[in-house]
């Protein structure tokens, strides 16, 4: 008897370390892969600081990579383009998303909920080029026409047409995300709401949200990453012209589009090649900075209440 | 002694599972009710149906009537909102929310806000002041016998405190939105033998303002602290009585074989 239970301990001891090593070796190996990708892109990018303008890459309002006689690199056409369209596409992401949410987790009967959940999350499974193509030829006709005379959009192909497809992207991955973080608030938390008389709404506002909010807060982070990384919808919809510009219904054309349309067509090893290198180095830091204060904010609060 | 709830025929079922069979008591103000019997035989479900958080559970019918102060609470005309302001209800496990332990208890009563006149049922409020919270949120403290422990980190997580501290955190709660009964299901089944020592005090002291009704496995607990005990067994009313009586000369065979033990 006493020897039967040295052996399991013995065994599960064994189990223990090896599901340590494991796990240590795989997470080791995503950080590697994070720091080959940091890696070679700074790599590439390495040449474009002795050979372009930096002040020019980083302030300049001209972005003209082929021009014959005097190439421009600025890079700000391209960054606002990204922020305008990401910022655009979670303000239409944001409350949908949140609502959708609230209405799977806390209204809905559950027999519809066990149809919708699912459904959203294969709306996560759309190629994006099936969007980016209803977007081109569906959607920008549609918004074109829509209040002709009184008004229609600067450009037909524009960057407002792109975000509302990036929002239908980003939604679905805000929903799932989130909706899972309001499930795992504990029912008795809710019971004991309920219980000094709250309203189901009251409940909903005041206790399963705060408590569910680091993961909805890491879920709308998560889903602004996506919307900045996003590359076909943007090239599809947005009408790829590098102008600076805030007004969302003229074409513009973000980081990712950029890199994308010009990385086939540039040369090897021209300034213009390895400033895109420098572009996915800007976008590497922003989304790693987006993560990082989904991070930053999960635990904050975690702190704070547990 | 004076009647407080008054259940009649009551009948609960979840799906096609009774749960309650034609249960009727009566329950008397500023006592301890103790309801016991094996697990399964219905006591939360019955305790649940008294401040109606059964109507949470999709598949849940209940039939019969059940009067506080002669008012059946299951009426078409009574708001479950205000039922559950007026019967309080004390959890198994503590369930603090995630907030500070001066937020926990401030939470139902800065939302309810002050009730100027009780007689009309809530309809006439007022918000509380910051001092009036503050006030409410000491007094509260103070019953539950907790003040002295907490005060100087109002602002610190609830979850910082002991399992114990916790439960009678709870019970702060639920005696600031100001309730006329508190029903406990089973508030020690989590704790250690101080810590429920200290709630069975607080509970005897409780009867003097609230009626209490309390779950419990624990057949010493309920005869420390409850004046009269209702055994329940498979979803029935079996025996109820003063709780000296019930323990020393039960009536029943089945309550008998419960109290002694020899029930399988
Ligand atoms: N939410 C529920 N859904 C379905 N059945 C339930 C639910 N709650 C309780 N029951 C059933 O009702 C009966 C009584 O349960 P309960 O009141 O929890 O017993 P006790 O508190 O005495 O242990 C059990 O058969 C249990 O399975
Ligand atoms: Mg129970």
């Amino acid at each position: 008897m006493a020897y039967k239970q040295r052996v399991t301990a013995r065994r599960r001891k064994l189990y223990d370390q090896s599901v340590f090593v494991i796990l240590t070796i795989v997470s080791t190996f995503a950080i590697l892969v994070l720091g080959a990708v940091g890696g070679f892109l700074l790599l590439n990018a390495y040449p474009a600081f002795s050979q372009v303008d930096q002040w020019q890459f980083f302030t300049g309002t001209v972005w003209d990579p082929t021009n014959p006689i005097e190439p421009l690199y600025g890079m700000l056409p391209l960054l606002v383009a990204t922020l305008v369209v990401s910022a655009i596409s979670a303000l239409i992401a944001i409350p949908i998303g949140l609502g959708a949410t609230i209405y799977l987790s806390e209204i809905a009967h559950p027999r519809i909920r066990k149809i919708m959940k699912p459904a959203v999350e294969v709306l996560a499974g759309i190629p994006s080029v099936v969007l980016g193509f209803f977007a081109l030829t569906v959607f920008a006709k549609f918004v074109w026409d829509l209040f002709y005379p009184a008004w229609r959009p600067d450009d037909y192909l524009n960057m407002f047409n792109g975000a509302v497809f990036l929002a239908i992207m980003m939604v679905p991955i805000m929903v799932s995300l989130s909706e899972d973080a309001m499930n795992s608030v504990p029912r008795s938390l809710k019971e004991a709401s309920l219980a000094l008389g709250m309203t189901r709404w009251e409940t909903t506002w005041k206790v399963v949200i705060p408590a569910a909010r680091p993961g909805i807060v890491a879920a709308i982070m998560l889903s602004i990453g996506r919307a900045v990384g996003e590359t076909m919808v943007v090239v599809m919809a947005t009408g790829s012209a590098p102008q600076l510009t805030w007004n969302p219904f003229s074409s513009g054309q973000p980081i990712t589009s950029t890199i994308a349309i010009e990385m086939g067509e540039v040369a090897a090893n021209t300034p213009h090649y390895y400033v895109l290198f420098e572009l996915g180095l800007v976008l590497f830091v922003i989304t790693f900075a987006l993560n990082y204060v989904a991070d930053w904010a999960m635990r904050k609060y975690s702190e704070r209440y547990q | 002694m004076s009647e407080n709830i008054k259940v009649t025929g009551l009948n609960v079922w979840f799906d096609k599972n009774q749960a309650l069979k034609d249960v009727s008591i009566t329950i008397p103000k500023n006592e301890i009710t103790a309801v016991i019997g094996p697990s399964g035989c219905g006591k939360s479900t019955f305790i649940r149906c008294i401040n109606r958080m059964n109507d949470l559970v999709p598949k849940c019918k209940v039939t019969g009537r059940i009067e506080v102060d002669g008012k059946d609470i299951y009426d078409a005309d009574v708001d479950v909102v205000e039922v559950r302001k007026r019967i309080g209800m004390v959890f198994q496990k503590p369930n603090p929310f995630p907030k500070s332990i001066f937020e926990n208890i401030a939470y139902a009563p800065r939302i309810h806000g002050k009730d100027l006149d009780p007689s009309l049922q809530g309809t006439k409020v007022t918000k509380y002041t910051k001092k009036e919270l503050a006030e409410l949120v000491e007094r509260s403290l103070r019953r539950a016998a907790l003040w002295d422990e907490v005060k100087d980190r109002m602002e610190k997580s609830a979850y910082d405190l002991s399992g114990g501290q916790q439960q009678r955190l709870c019970i702060a709660r639920t005696m600031a939105v100001d309730p006329e009964i508190i029903l406990f299901d089973e508030p020690c089944s989590a704790l250690d033998p101080i810590a429920t020592a200290k709630i069975e005090d607080l509970l005897v002291d409780l009867k003097k303002d609230y009626t209490v009704v309390i779950v419990t496995h624990n057949m010493q607990q309920a005869a420390r602290v409850a004046d009269r005990t209702a055994f329940f067994y498979l979803g029935e009313l079996i025996e109820f009585g003063e709780t000296e009586r019930i323990f020393e000369k039960p009536e029943q065979k089945l309550t008998e074989q419960y109290i002694t033990g020899r029930m399988g």
